[in-house]
């Protein structure tokens, strides 16, 4: 009854590429805060759309510290990156 | 001179008279009894010495024969002396008894001499005796004194013998008995100690009728045994009254014992026992006198005793502390030989990984570099992008390893319990990892026995399938030609998967060292295959963390290994959000009509929720912040609002506040990513009537607002 529609899924995922930019803006002003702030989101309704695997990337973003910013930020991003456009190319 | 000479011999006789009649005078006052005899005993001379002695006359004694003044037990000895002294042969001395007129007997010592007549023929003998009696009696004394020394030495050396090395008390006290009641000739006693509350306690006993009554205790002054022991001296009473005592008994019958002797036992001036004892004839003189002369020696005994049960009890402490002492060390040094071992992992983990992450970070930078190339060829700029990429995807594996071990090691490992199929996992990780697999030239095959292949059991299926990743993976690594088979099979309450390879297999002695963090085989596997060795000791902490193992079930160097994955079912941890059952069906109806007010800043959620709510008919109408949505709660009609906690502005808390103050009393669901504990609780008292953790399950969010609904305020 709940099933996510394609068009819904699409608008998510697009929405996705804003949680790109936003990484990329926090890593570019060595802020922790777009991380934490993606990270929630994630953890907060990956799921329903779908992306069990993503709740877990959103937990080690949104539990990032700022030490670890400089070494784990671009590794997350680019696995998040590296999803983003695998599911986006499923869906083309 | 003849007429000199005359005078001269009558002067010699003149002299010779006076020569005899002292003689007689010294003979006649001599308290010796001086007789002269015949051949046949016949008393001939009786002197007044022998008068004195034998209380005869030298009238009475003349018409006596000599065997008349002897014993009738000697007189058969006196006849024999007579006959021998008729053939000639005379005993000089001799020591016998003698009988006096009033009929005592006399011990006496005999001298005899022969007398002759002119021609020098024996006539009869002349005897002195002297009465030694008196002597007799002293020697017979000392022999009975030096019979009682030896009576207390061999005693005392008996009681020395029991007493030896005995480190009990009630046992000392046994073996003082055991030897001083029949010694002392008694037939019961008692042995009282002084205990440590300073009274005294009967410890043992010997042949009393009851063994209970003596088990009482007394204290100092109070009855014989506690008046012995307050006035420190020996007690005798001779006549006990019947029925005083404990009767001696035996199987033949029994009696009552008549003296009672109690003595204490004293150590340095102080009281340390008593002893009591009973019997039936009177304590003799000599019993009296060992009982106290070994009073001492029991003292030094019983304080010996005490010494050494101090003694032991100190060396038993001590004992025990050397033990635990040791066990200490040993834990100790097993402690340092892990925490060495520990090290040695640290460190070639510490160089392992510097390996393992600089490579792809190096990679990444270098050709992050060479990308800044403004000539380079679109197919050659994506094929740099592609080896970024690749690096960056293994280095991420690395971190993500690292940070789930520490995850588990903290104990901070989340597990969310859901309903899984693990034929169905194990089929997508299969897909997953079949393109690696055949690049290596490796078949890779999954087999689901059983009927077991739609089975659905409660576990973690992210972790599960990070397990199976890590097993399948590594066979694929470690496996040069051959295949990789993975078997999935239910048995009981439990799931396993087996993932047999033809890699290189795994030496006996390295079965369980693998399982280690940071440890390989060996080095040689690090630099051949590479990796940080932690892999296989997360499958192994994870599957442990869901109740199941990963082990070794067969492996042979060289032809491969088969590992086991065991999970186990887990109905009960089934996560409240994963229970759809509990929650009734929605359906299209189940909102119809119904005005909800989503306040969430994410518009992700936001379709969501008014996706899930319209569904089930109800009517949706967003606000993107805390303000915004409170304003229009107030001014609109709305059954529900669903409020998020976390937005930027004014946040849920301070909303729902706001609501609350401003009088508003509609239901007010809160939507939360931590709806526990503090948290839950904040959202309770900040107004909220309820609150949801996110991710929302569709079902439970339905639910819970059908529920608020129907609620009139």
């Amino acid at each position: 009854m709940f099933e996510i529609s394609p068009e819904m899924l699409k608008v998510y995922l697009a929405r996705r590429t804003e949680d790109i930019a936003t990484l990329k803006m926090s890593l570019k002003s060595n802020s922790i805060l777009g991380f934490h702030q993606v990270g929630h989101q994630l953890t907060g309704n990956a799921r329903n759309f779908g992306f069990p695997t993503l709740e877990d990337l959103g937990d080690r973003m949104e539990t990032l510290s700022s030490k670890d910013l400089h070494y784990c930020g671009p590794l997350l991003l680019a696995e998040y990156s590296k999803w983003l456009r695998e599911e986006l190319a499923k869906t083309k | 001179m003849a007429k000199a000479r005359i005078k001269s011999t009558a002067s010699v006789q003149s002299n010779n008279l006076e020569k005899f009649r002292r003689m007689a005078t010294v003979i006649q006052d001599s308290n010796d009894a001086i007789t002269f005899q015949d051949l046949d005993g016949n008393i001939l001379a009786w002197t007044r010495g022998a008068e004195l002695m034998y209380g005869y006359t030298e009238a009475e004694a003349l018409n006596k024969n000599i065997v008349d003044t002897v014993p009738v037990e000697y007189q058969e000895e006196a006849l024999e002396f007579i006959k021998a002294l008729k053939r000639g042969e005379l005993v000089p001395t001799l020591e016998t008894k003698r009988k006096s007129k009033n009929g005592n007997i006399m011990d006496v010592w005999l001298t005899n001499t022969k007398l002759t007549d002119g021609k020098g023929k024996l006539t009869g003998i002349a005897t002195t005796e002297r009465d030694i009696t008196g002597r007799k009696h002293s020697e017979a004394s000392l022999r009975e004194k030096f019979r009682e020394l030896e009576y207390l030495r061999e005693g005392q050396i008996a009681l020395s013998e029991r007493m030896r090395g005995e480190q009990q008390i009630a046992l000392l006290g046994q073996n003082i008995l055991s030897h001083l009641v029949p010694f002392t000739n008694s037939q019961i006693g008692a042995f009282y100690s002084v205990n440590d509350d300073k009274r005294l306690q009967c410890v043992s006993s010997y042949a009393l009728e009851n063994k209970n009554n003596p088990t009482e205790s007394f204290a100092f002054g109070e009855g014989l045994v506690g008046q012995v022991a307050l006035e420190k001296r020996a007690l005798l009473i001779e006549d006990v009254p019947p029925g005083y005592f404990h009767k001696i008994q035996s199987s033949l019958g029994q009696m009552t014992p008549r003296p009672l002797l109690i003595c204490p036992i004293i150590f340095e001036n102080q009281v340390s026992g008593v002893i009591e004892l009973g019997s039936r004839p009177l304590f003799t003189e000599h019993q009296r006198a060992f009982l106290t002369h070994v009073s001492e020696n029991i003292g030094i005994a019983i304080n010996t005793t005490n010494v050494r049960k101090k003694i032991q009890t100190l060396l038993d402490q001590s004992q025990t502390l050397n033990e635990k002492l040791e066990e200490s060390q040993v834990q100790l040094k097993i402690q340092q030989a892990e925490l060495q071992k520990a090290s040695e992992h640290k460190s070639a983990f510490l160089a392992n990984m510097s390996h393992e992450i600089r490579t792809p970070l190096g990679a990444i930078l270098g050709y992050t570099e060479l990308l800044r190339d403004p000539d380079l060829t679109e197919s050659e700029r994506n094929g740099f992008i592609d080896i970024i990429a690749r690096n960056g995807a293994s280095l991420s594996v690395i971190i993500n390893e690292v940070l789930d071990l520490s995850k588990v090691e903290a104990g901070h490992l989340s597990l969310e319990y859901l309903e899984m199929r693990p034929a169905a996992i194990a089929t997508d990780v299969v897909q997953l990892l079949n393109e690696s697999a055949v690049k290596k030239g490796l078949r890779l095959e999954l087999k689901s026995e059983g009927d077991s292949a739609g089975s659905s059991i409660i576990s973690d299926p992210t972790r599960v399938r990070q397990v199976l990743l890590n097993l399948i993976g590594n066979a694929i690594k470690f496996t040069a030609s051959g295949s990789v088979k993975v078997l999935s099979y239910s048995a009981g309450d439990s799931w396993y998967f087996e993932v047999t390879d033809t890699g290189i297999g795994i030496p006996e002695i390295q079965r369980e060292k693998i399982f280690e963090m940071f440890v390989q085989a060996d080095e040689t596997v690090t630099r051949r295959f590479g990796g940080t060795g932690l892999g296989l000791a997360l499958a192994r902490k994870l599957s442990r963390s869901l109740g199941g193992d990963v082990t070794i079930k067969k492996s042979v160097p060289g032809e491969g290994s088969t590992f086991l994955f065991k999970i186990e079912n887990h109905p009960e941890r089934q996560n409240e959000r994963s229970k759809t059952v509990s929650y009734p069906e929605p359906t299209p109806e189940t909102l119809k009509g119904k005005r909800i007010l989503v306040i969430d800043d994410t518009p992700d959620n936001q379709s969501l929720f008014s996706h899930y709510l319209t569904k089930c008919g109800a009517l949706v109408e967003p606000a993107l912040d805390g303000k915004t949505g409170s304003d229009k709660a107030l001014a609109g009609q709305y059954d529900v609002v669903l409020m998020d906690i976390h937005m930027p502005g004014m946040d849920g808390y301070t909303a729902t506040t706001r609501l609350r103050e401003a009088g508003y009393t509609k239901p007010v669901i809160a939507l939360t990513a931590h709806a526990m504990g503090a948290i839950a609780e904040k959202c309770i008292d900040s107004g909220c009537d309820a609150y949801l953790s996110k991710p929302v399950h569709a079902h439970a969010l339905i639910a819970m607002v059908h529920q608020y609904c129907s609620i009139v305020p």
